[in-house]
C-alpha cells in the first residue's frame, strides 16, 4: 500500500493487478481504434467513469479510505471489452452491476462473483435485445489469440492461478475430443471456440480473478475441472454464453464452501487495508 | 450497531440495483404500438390468387462441398421486378425461379386488376437445362425506348435480352465476368446496379458478388468475399470491362447496391450493402471517378449483415437517408437495421434506432412507400431466413463460428450441418408507419400482412391499378410470390404521379429528380432510382402522396443530363399519372 497526499492510498506497484490492467488497457485502446470492434469513446468513458467513480465512492463510504480504484479500473476494462451493444447505456448498466455486485453480493466478507461476469450475465439475461457479448469482434486472428494467451499466461502466473487456467484449458480440450469422438464430428468444428481470442480472454483474464476463485492449487484444479465440465455440457446443450453462465454458477457454489475449505485469502489490497 | 450498518449497506445495494434494473427496463420497453389502433388510414390485402399473379420460386442444390450448409448458401435467390415492358402505361411483374428447368414468370398487367403469365410468349421462359435464373432487371441499354432485361445466371455470365418493342425479348449480349475463385464459391451469383458513371447517356453497370471463396472467414469482418466489376456501355452496342473498376476494388459478400445522388452533386454515389462485413460507400468525384468513403459510415456501425439498400429524401430536405436492412435477433444480433442520413461532405449519421426502424428480424428487402398518400414515406421490410424445423435452431452454430479463427470459419467443412434446422424462420414483416415526425412505428399487426411468415426476399413497389395506391409485390424464397394490394381508407389524401422519359440518351431517366412545391409551403422531393433494394426493382414512376391539402404551386424537374424544367402546378391534374419527356 502506498500512501499518497491528501489521505489517498494506492495499491502497491507489486500488486499483480497493475500488470493485468496494463494489458487490458492496451486491448481497450486497440479496440477503440479497430473498425471491427465497433466500440466508441463514449462507451469507453461510460464504463470507466461508472466503474471508477462508483468503486471509489463505495470504498470511501464504507471503508473510510480514499483508495485509488485499481479494481474498479480493471472492471471498467472488462465491461468495455465484454459488452457489445450499439447503445451507450448498457455500458453504464454493466459497469454499475459489476461494481455493485463486488460491494454488495458478499459472503463472509468476500465478494461472490467475478464483477464483470456478474454484470455481463445479468445484462445478457435481461437486456438481450440490446446487449450481447460477441467474440467475433476480436478479428478472428489466431495471432491475436496467441498474443492474448502469452500475456495472459504472465498475468495468471503473477496472480498464482496457473493451475486453474491450464487445467480448465486441458479439460475443455478433452471435452472437445470426447464430443468429436462421440458425435463423429470434425475436431476443428468442435474446437472452433478455442481458436478465437474470446476463449483466451476468458481463461486468462476472467476465471483467474484472485478474489472469486480458489488459491489453493488442489482447489484450483477441482474448480477448473468442474468449470470446464459444466461449460462443455452447456455448449453441448447449445446455451449461448456457456462460459459466463458456468463461471457464474461455480462462483456461487464456491463462495458457499470457501469458508469451510479455508481457502482464498483476501485480495492483496484488502489485506493491506486490514493491516 | 455493526449489524444495523451491515443491514443498511445491503438495503442500499438492493435499492441501487433495483433502480438500475427498472431504468434499464424502462429504456428497453417497447414503445406503445400504433398497431393497437383499430383503423389505420390504409389497408393491405393479399391478392395474389385473385389477380392471377401466381408464381412459386424454386431453389437448387448446393455445389459439392456445401451440401451440408445448402440452406444457408442458396437461400437468397428470390427476386421480383416491376416493369412496363410493353410501354402500355401499366406496370407488369417479373419474378424469377432459381431452380434449373423451373420457370420464371412475366405477368402482363391486364389493366383490370389481373395479370396473365406471358413468359413463354415474351421469350423469358427456360433457356437451357443448365441455367439457373437468379435475377432479371430492366433497363434500356440501347436507348431505343424499350426496357431490355439483364439476366443474372448462376455462373459468371450476364445475359442481356433486347426488348424488340413488340412484347418479346431476344438474346442480344453475353458478358463474361471474370469472377475470381468462382469454383470455390458456394454460389457464383452476381448483384447488379445500373449507373451512368461517365454521364454519356448510356447506362453502364456495376456487378458485385454475393459470395467469395469458401464460407465467410468472419461473420463480422470477412475478407474473402467476391470482387466488384464495372462495365462501360459502348453506345448501346456492347459492354466493356473498366480495368480499375473505378477504384471499387474491395471484396465483399454483397447483397444489394444502391446508386443514388446522396449529396445533391448531380452524380450518383454507390452504396454496397455487405453481409458479414461493413458496408462500402463510394462517393462520386464528378469526373467519372469515385472516392472510397467507407470510413465515414464505419463509426457507430455495429451491424454487419447488410442485405438491402433503399434511398429516399425522407424529410424532403435534400438530405436523403439510406436504409440498409440487417439482422436483429435477441442475444445474437441486437443492433439491427441501419438508416444513414447524409449531413454534409462525407458525413453520415446513423438514425435507425432513434427513428424506430432498427429492430425488425432477419431482414431482407425493404422499401420506402407512401402507404396512405399523406406525403410521408413509410417503410416495409421483409423478414425471415430459413423456416424449417421449429425445434431446431442454427443460431448457436453460427455464434460458435463467430468466435473462431478466420481459417476455421472460412472452411465449409468446419460449419456444422444445418440439416432441417430453422434459422430466424417464421418471421413477420415489419410495416413501419411514418407518423409525420420522422418516427416510425411497426403496424404490421393491423395490416393484411400479419400472419404471413414466408421467408421474404425482394420487395418491389407497384401501382398495378394505376389508382395512386402503391401496392407491394414480395418474392419469397422457395415459396409463393405474394401481391399485396394497398387501399386507402382516407379518401381525402390526393396524389399525383409522373412517368419520365429521357431524351435521345438515358431514356430510362434514371437519376432524374423532381420537387413538388405545395401552396402550403411544403416541398416533396423524389429521385428516380435505377435498381433499389435486395433482389428487386420497383415501379419506375415517381409518385407523390399529397395529403389532404394538395394545391401544387410548382414542379421542378432536373434530368440526369443536368437540364431543368419547371412547370406550374395547374398544368397537371391530380389523381393521375402524367408523362413528361426531356426537352432536347
Amino acid at each position: 500500500m502506498i500512501h499518497l497526499k491528501g489521505k489517498y492510498v494506492m495499491p502497491h506497484w507489486k500488486d499483480p493487478r497493475w500488470t493485468l490492467l496494463a494489458f487490458l488497457l492496451t486491448y481497450a485502446i486497440l479496440a477503440i481504434g479497430s473498425p471491427t470492434f465497433t466500440r466508441t469513446p463514449a462507451q469507453f468513458f461510460a464504463a470507466v467513469g461508472t466503474c471508477i467513480g462508483l468503486d471509489f465512492l463505495l470504498i470511501t463510504f464504507y471503508k473510510r479510505v480514499k483508495l485509488v480504484p485499481l479494481s474498479g479500473f480493471i472492471a471498467a476494462m472488462g465491461t468495455f471489452l465484454l459488452t457489445d451493444s450499439p447503445e451507450v447505456w448498457p455500458y453504464f448498466l454493466v459497469a454499475a452491476l459489476s461494481i455493485l455486485s463486488k460491494h454488495f453480493i458478499v459472503m463472509n466478507g468476500k465478494h461472490v462473483f467475478n464483477p464483470n461476469n456478474f454484470g455481463v450475465v445479468v445484462a445478457v439475461l435481461f437486456c438481450s435485445d440490446q446487449v450481447m457479448s460477441e467474440p467475433g469482434r476480436w478479428g478472428g486472428h489466431a495471432v491475436s489469440a496467441a498474443l492474448i494467451s502469452m500475456f495472459g499466461l504472465f498475468c495468471v502466473y503473477r496472480a498464482k492461478k496457473l493451475v486453474l487456467s491450464l487445467t480448465y484449458t486441458s479439460i475443455f480440450f478433452l471435452g472437445v475430443l470426447l464430443r468429436a469422438e462421440i458425435f463423429n464430428a470434425n475436431v476443428m468444428r468442435v474446437m472452433a471456440p478455442m481458436t478465437g481470442a474470446g476463449f483466451h480472454l476468458f481463461i486468462f483474464y476472467m476465471i483467474s480473478d484472485p478474489a472469486t476463485t480458489p488459491s489453493n492449487k488442489k482447489h484450483q484444479f477441482i474448480f477448473a475441472v468442474l468449470l470446464a465440465s459444466l461449460d462443455t455440457y452447456m455448449r453441448y446443450s447449445q446455451i449461448k454464453y456457456a462460459p459466463f453462465f458456468s463461471l457464474f454458477i461455480l462462483c456461487a457454489l464456491y463462495s458457499a464452501v470457501r469458508a469451510p475449505l479455508k481457502d482464498a485469502p483476501a485480495p492483496m489490497f484488502e489485506r493491506q487495508l486490514a493491516s | 450497531m455493526k449489524t444495523k450498518i451491515l443491514l443498511l449497506k445491503r438495503l442500499l445495494g438492493v435499492f441501487v440495483a433495483l433502480g438500475i434494473f427498472v431504468g434499464a427496463w424502462l429504456m428497453d420497453r417497447p414503445k406503445p404500438a400504433l398497431a393497437d389502433i383499430q383503423s389505420l388510414p390504409f389497408q393491405i390485402t393479399e391478392v395474389s390468387q385473385q389477380t392471377g399473379a401466381i408464381h412459386t420460386h424454386k431453389t437448387f442444390p448446393a455445389r459439392p462441398g456445401f451440401s451440408h450448409v445448402e440452406k444457408f448458401v442458396v437461400s437468397d435467390t428470390a427476386m421480383v421486378s416491376v416493369v412496363d415492358y410493353d410501354n402500355d402505361g401499366w406496370p407488369d411483374i417479373f419474378a424469377n425461379s432459381a431452380a434449373t428447368e423451373s420457370q420464371s414468370s412475366l405477368f402482363h398487367n391486364n389493366k383490370d386488376g389481373t395479370f396473365t403469365e406471358v413468359s413463354k410468349q415474351a421469350g423469358l421462359a427456360i433457356f437451357d437445362p443448365t441455367f439457373s435464373f437468379l435475377g432479371g432487371y430492366f433497363f434500356d441499354y440501347d436507348n431505343d425506348g424499350n426496357k431490355d432485361i439483364m439476366i443474372i445466371g448462376r455462373r459468371e455470365k450476364i445475359r442481356i435480352f433486347k426488348n424488340q418493342g413488340n412484347g418479346t425479348f431476344k438474346p442480344s449480349l453475353i458478358i463474361q465476368v471474370g469472377v475470381e475463385d468462382s469454383d470455390r464459391a458456394p454460389l457464383a451469383a452476381l448483384v447488379p446496379a445500373f449507373i451512368d458513371f461517365n454521364n454519356d447517356g448510356f447506362m453502364d453497370f456495376i456487378v458485385a458478388n454475393k459470395w467469395g471463396s469458401g464460407m465467410p472467414n468472419s461473420l463480422v469482418d470477412a475478407t474473402n468475399g467476391g470482387l466488384v466489376f464495372v462495365f462501360k456501355n459502348i453506345e448501346g452496342r456492347r459492354f466493356e470491362h473498366v480495368p480499375d473498376n473505378l477504384g471499387m476494388n474491395h471484396k465483399g459478400f454483397t447483397r444489394s447496391i444502391a446508386t443514388y445522388d446522396l449529396r445533391g452533386t448531380g452524380r450518383a454515389d454507390v452504396w454496397f450493402a455487405n453481409d458479414f462485413s461493413p458496408d462500402k460507400l463510394y462517393l462520386n468525384n464528378g469526373d467519372g471517378t469515385f472516392k472510397n468513403s467507407s470510413g465515414s459510415i464505419l463509426s457507430h456501425n455495429f451491424s454487419r449483415n447488410g442485405m438491402n439498400t433503399d434511398v429516399a429524401d425522407l424529410e424532403n430536405d435534400g438530405h436523403p437517408v439510406t436504409f440498409v436492412s440487417h439482422i436483429f435477433e435477441k442475444a445474437y444480433r441486437p443492433a439491427g437495421n441501419t438508416m444513414w442520413k447524409w449531413i454534409e461532405g462525407d458525413q453520415f449519421q446513423e438514425i435507425a434506432r432513434e427513428r424506430g426502424v432498427a429492430k425488425c428480424g432477419w431482414a431482407w428487402g425493404g422499401k420506402f412507400i407512401d402507404l396512405d398518400n399523406n406525403g410521408f414515406l413509410d417503410l416495409v421490410v421483409g423478414n425471415g431466413f430459413i423456416s424449417a424445423n421449429k425445434n431446431k435452431n442454427y443460431w448457436y452454430a453460427l455464434s460458435v463460428l463467430s468466435g473462431a479463427d478466420r481459417s476455421v470459419t472460412g472452411s465449409p467443412t468446419n460449419w456444422p450441418p444445418i440439416g432441417d434446422a430453422s434459422l430466424a424462420g417464421y418471421q413477420q414483416s415489419c410495416v413501419f408507419y411514418n407518423d409525420g415526425t420522422g418516427h416510425f412505428t411497426d403496424v404490421v399487426k393491423a395490416t393484411g400482412m400479419m400472419g404471413d411468415i414466408s421467408d421474404e426476399r425482394g420487395i418491389a413497389v407497384i401501382d398495378y391499378l394505376n389508382n395512386g395506391s402503391q401496392s407491394l409485390v414480395v418474392a419469397n424464397q422457395a415459396q409463393a410470390l405474394k401481391l399485396y394490394r394497398v387501399d386507402q381508407r382516407d379518401s381525402n389524401n390526393k396524389w399525383i404521379g409522373f412517368k419520365l422519359i429521357g431524351g435521345k440518351k438515358n431514356r430510362d431517366a434514371f437519376g432524374a429528380k423532381m420537387k413538388v412545391l405545395l401552396e402550403n409551403g411544403k416541398q416533396l422531393s423524389r429521385q428516380l432510382q435505377t435498381l433499389n433494394g435486395f433482389g428487386s426493382q420497383s415501379d419506375d414512376r415517381l409518385h407523390f402522396g399529397l395529403g389532404s391539402e394538395p394545391a401544387i404551386k410548382s414542379i421542378q424537374l432536373t434530368w440526369s443530363s443536368g437540364k431543368t424544367q419547371e412547370f406550374s402546378g395547374s398544368q397537371y391534374a391530380l389523381g393521375q399519372y402524367h408523362t413528361i419527356g426531356e426537352v432536347q
